[in-house]
């Protein structure tokens, strides 16, 4: 991989967005290092996409800086937005053109443009000849992520920003999606951000996790520290300690059994496991998520 | 209240309020601008000592009211009905799916029994008929529909120009007439059969490409064009894919950052239109020579400028599309935004200025020079043409106000948001850009008022002509205003793309 | 000394256990069990990203621990191999890799209030009818 430079590449600080009345995004701070492949999960509504969408400056802030390459978003140089790909959650777009068409488009768009690339993914993933001079909007929800995907990977981006972008695809769709990551995209150093909600997929792939929830990033860390460390503690509501516990993300009280989620199994932890009736069991990332989003 | 009552009851709210939670308000301010109308009639009349008699006073009380129904029920209640009747529901709730066909008939029926009455003359009665069935079908996308509308409208000069008078005469006449009354009924049950699909496989097709022609309708699409690149304008397409290779060819940022919006906003879309005017002109004119009866020109001539008419509204409607289509194509704008040729944000705006009036200017002067030959193809008076020529000015006007102005903010035509007249009038005054209420007010109050002036002048002076020219000038004063006024607000407003994005 | 493939592993995601751990404790079965056997080259860590879809660094990690824990051993030009010292290995060292899962039985047992003996007489019970 390429050495990194130790400046993040992505740098987001207090900020802050409201859609009317509500707060999606309050006093955020998010900083991505080069090279890393970061997974953003969140709830449904949560704002992940607005938290895209603001990250690359399609949406206005209003308050807080956003950096890329140590520019500010809103006015990116030309060289920094080749650098950039994006894969949006909307993947019918550009209906109204052929696949061919289409990449011919984005082709003069960009100054660099891999076309080898771009006939390997297609004819890899099912796109024969066919099918590349029929309109998109023809084709399936599927097929035409599949062609988002590529167009986002066809300029070889050093920044790949992806809002779901396997929603529609079959088990080995996605497979074959995550294995093209691995294979050419991260081997490259490409710095990646992957919004979804399929953790097994982040749990093979993304080394790095963050949690937004109420609009900030509620929980940061490397996807095997925070599996692995987290530990729910399930014991009688009676030993319950009244004072929250070191590394506590939340408690729950269920008639009369206790279980209390932490992040790191501290001291209180071990010794509240020798007590009788108390178990401390692992978390799964999705028992994680859902706990942390909670 | 019986079942069935209840029945209808209920579909007509679910239906109503089912596409737009402020139907109601629309309802009601449509109910309320025409009783306010009809009093204003009513109270001219008694000031001017009673001039019409009662029998007139209730024609244009029955005309008023199967308008305000006719317009409910064919822009409210029909698409909605449409909505209402998916696969699942036609299979499961036949029950409803009949209601649904009741109501529909009942609606039509109704509709043509006003206007017949408030005509005052049974003969029209198939005319009538046709007409609200075919607005109700276009109201649920049937394109098909539309061209009969059209069709129909143009029927009777159609008729004297391509038949011998004798032939036109009888197809005119009482007995056809009779015959088309009866024949409507089964054109009824058919159509509505057709719009109310029972379950199975052409369920399915059916449904959904009424579902997407009505959404693209009414996401502001229109009459005047649809994107739908089916076979009819395949020949556009083909058209519209060499435009899109010789861009790519060239990387000019601005055409482009233009091709976002997708064939609907090239000027490409028009040549099947501008074709088919070309044909009927050349077809007219043929007709006109073998024939040669001067009472058909005259006729013809009359025509003409109806029909001339309806395409220049068309022209209109071509670039409030332009606007609708901006704010529809959000994600793919957004992808534009990022990349190096289309991108820096600085010069974004500029650059979609300068396309979308050259755009706007070229598609404008295509179908004022397909108006004209067409015109001068159907009748040489120069008058006439001048005529269409003064039209298109002024159209051209009125579709420039809404071309250019601050795209990120607000954009699109969108039902009226007011709680009160008030709002709507107080709304107008602020908002600049995107074709709403308050555009479209303005608009047609500057078009009044200059055509006022010119028709005063033109009466004044006793030449017609002169009316005419003041007309093109003061359209062109006025486009050039606007142009200038909101080319000022896009260049300093936030980039445009994505579009309304501070919605 | 035969060289491994990638389809040596197999990986769950899902559970409890990181995905880096999963690959640990199955080079430590298997140097356990002879499967791999002392020099043998280990396929790369861009062989087995690939095979499973894995981030890279996962599978570093998983390697860096292997080799801090002496199982295995960089060679230049060769990549990762099984170390000379690691072996099927004395039966202390194997009854270590039994300790998790006889860790989570007394967890069990305790809380079943099961005492020592009656949990060891079954346990020997059952090694008897697994012969």
């Amino acid at each position: 991989m390429n050495a990194r430079s130790s400046s993040p590449l992505v740098q987001m600080s207090s900020v802050t967005k409201h859609f009317g009345s509500q707060r999606v995004l309050d006093s955020l701070d998010w900083r991505i290092a080069p090279g890393q492949v970061v997974g953003l999960l969140g709830r449904n509504g949560a704002g992940k996409s607005t938290l895209l969408e603001c990250l690359l400056g399609l949406r206005e802030v209003e308050f807080g800086t956003v950096k890329l390459f140590g520019e500010d978003c809103a006015s990116l140089s030309e060289a920094a937005r080749a650098r950039i790909g994006y894969v949006p959650q909307k993947a019918e777009l550009f209906e109204w053109l052929t696949p061919n068409q289409m990449f011919d488009y984005f082709k003069a768009m960009y100054p660099r443009w891999n076309t080898a690339k771009v006939e390997g993914l297609l004819s890899r993933w099912g796109f024969d000849a066919a099918m590349r001079a029929k309109q998109i909007k023809k084709l399936s929800g599927g097929e035409q992520q599949r062609l988002s995907i590529i167009r986002a990977l066809a300029h070889d981006p050093d920044l790949l920003i992806l809002d779901e972008p396997v929603s529609a695809l079959d088990p080995v769709g996605r497979r074959d999606f995550l294995r093209e990551l691995v294979e050419h995209v991260i081997e490259r150093g490409t710095t990646v951000v992957f919004s979804t909600h399929i953790l097994s997929d982040l749990e093979r792939v993304a080394f790095d996790l963050a949690f937004l929830k109420d609009g900030r990033i509620a929980l940061q860390g490397q996807t095997d520290v925070l599996v692995e460390s987290a530990r729910r503690v399930t014991m009688p509501a009676s030993s319950l300690p009244l004072k929250p516990l070191y590394g506590e993300v939340r408690r729950h009280r269920d008639g009369g059994v206790a279980s209390v989620i932490v992040q790191e199994a501290g001291l209180e932890v071990e010794r509240l496991a020798s007590e009788p009736g108390v178990r401390v069991e692992p978390l799964s990332l999705e028992d994680l998520f859902i706990e942390v989003t909670k | 209240m019986s079942a069935v009552l209840q029945d209808y009851c209920n579909i007509w709210r679910v239906t109503t309020t089912q596409r737009d939670a402020r139907s109601n308000t629309f309802m009601a301010v449509l109910a309320g601008v025409l009783i306010l109308g009809f009093a204003i009639v009513v109270v001219l009349d008694v000031l001017k000592h009673h001039a019409l008699s009662i029998p007139v006073l209730l024609r244009v009380l029955t005309g008023l009211s199967g308008f305000w129904i006719g317009i409910v029920w064919a822009t409210l209640f029909v698409p909605g009905a449409l909505l209402l009747n998916s696969a699942a529901n036609a299979r499961l709730l036949p029950r409803q799916r009949r209601r649904l066909m009741q109501m529909v008939a009942g609606g039509w029926l109704l509709l043509t029994f006003l206007f017949t009455a408030a005509s005052g003359s049974w003969k029209i009665a198939p005319v009538v008929g046709l007409f609200v069935f075919a607005f109700a079908m276009t109201a649920a996308g049937n394109r098909a529909a539309l061209f009969a509308m059209i069709l129909c409208g143009n029927m009777p000069w159609l008729l004297r120009v391509f038949l011998p008078s004798a032939s036109a005469d009888f197809l005119l006449g009482e007995a056809s007439q009779t015959i088309m009354a009866v024949l409507m009924l089964p054109a009824l049950a058919w159509g509505v059969l057709w719009m109310f699909p029972a379950a199975g496989d052409k369920h399915y097709d059916r449904h959904s490409a009424q579902v997407t022609r009505m959404r693209r309708y009414e996401n502001g699409q229109g009459w005047a064009k649809e994107s739908e690149n089916n076979t009819r304008v395949w020949h556009a397409l083909r058209l519209y894919g060499d435009a899109l290779r010789r861009d790519c060819k060239t990387r000019d940022p601005g055409r482009m950052l233009m091709h976002a919006l997708g064939p609907v906003a090239h000027w490409s879309a028009w040549i099947p239109s501008v074709a088919v005017l070309l044909v009927i002109g050349v077809g007219v004119r043929l007709a006109l020579a073998v024939r040669n009866d001067a009472h058909l020109e005259v006729v013809v001539h009359g025509a003409s400028v109806a029909g001339l008419g309806g395409f220049i509204i068309a022209t209109v409607l071509g670039t409030i599309q332009v606007s609708q289509q901006m704010s529809r194509v959000r994600s793919e704008q957004a992808l534009l935004r990022l990349t190096p040729l289309a991108g820096d944000a600085r010069f974004l705006n500029r650059r979609l200025a300068t396309q979308l009036l050259k755009n706007g200017m070229i598609l404008w002067a295509l179908l004022t020079v397909a108006i004209l030959v067409a015109g001068a193809l159907i009748t040489a008076d120069a008058g006439a043409l001048l005529r269409h020529l003064g039209l298109c000015f002024l159209a051209g006007q009125v579709a420039m106000m809404g071309l250019l102005g601050d795209y990120a903010s607000n954009g699109g035509w969108r039902p009226p948001t007011a709680r009160s007249l008030l709002m709507v009038l107080l709304n107008s005054f602020s908002s600049n850009i995107g074709w709403n209420l308050s555009l479209g007010l303005r608009a047609f109050l500057l078009a009044l008022l200059e055509g006022g002036v010119a028709l005063g002048v033109g009466i004044l002076s006793g030449k017609a002509m002169f009316g005419w020219l003041l007309l093109i000038a003061m359209a062109v004063a006025g486009s050039v205003f606007q142009l200038r006024r909101t080319w000022r607000i896009m260049l300093a407003a936030p980039p445009a793309f994505p579009a309304r994005r501070f919605d | 000394m035969t060289t491994h493939t990638a389809s040596l592993f197999s990986i769950a995601t899902g559970s409890a256990d990181p995905i880096y751990r999963q690959l640990v404790e199955q080079v430590r079965r298997l140097v356990a069990a002879g499967q791999l056997a002392p020099g043998d080259e280990m396929p790369s860590v861009r062989e087995i990203a690939h095979a499973l879809a894995l981030n890279p660094m996962t599978v570093s990690k998983a390697y860096g621990l292997l080799e801090m824990e002496g199982v295995l051993a960089r060679r230049r030009g060769l990549g990762m191999v099984v170390a000379e010292s690691s072996g099927p290995g004395q039966p202390a060292e194997r009854a270590q890799l039994l300790r998790p899962t006889l860790e989570r039985a007394a967890r069990e047992a305790r809380q079943l209030e099961l005492d020592p003996d009656t949990v060891l007489n079954l346990f020997a019970t059952i090694l008897k009818e697994a012969k």
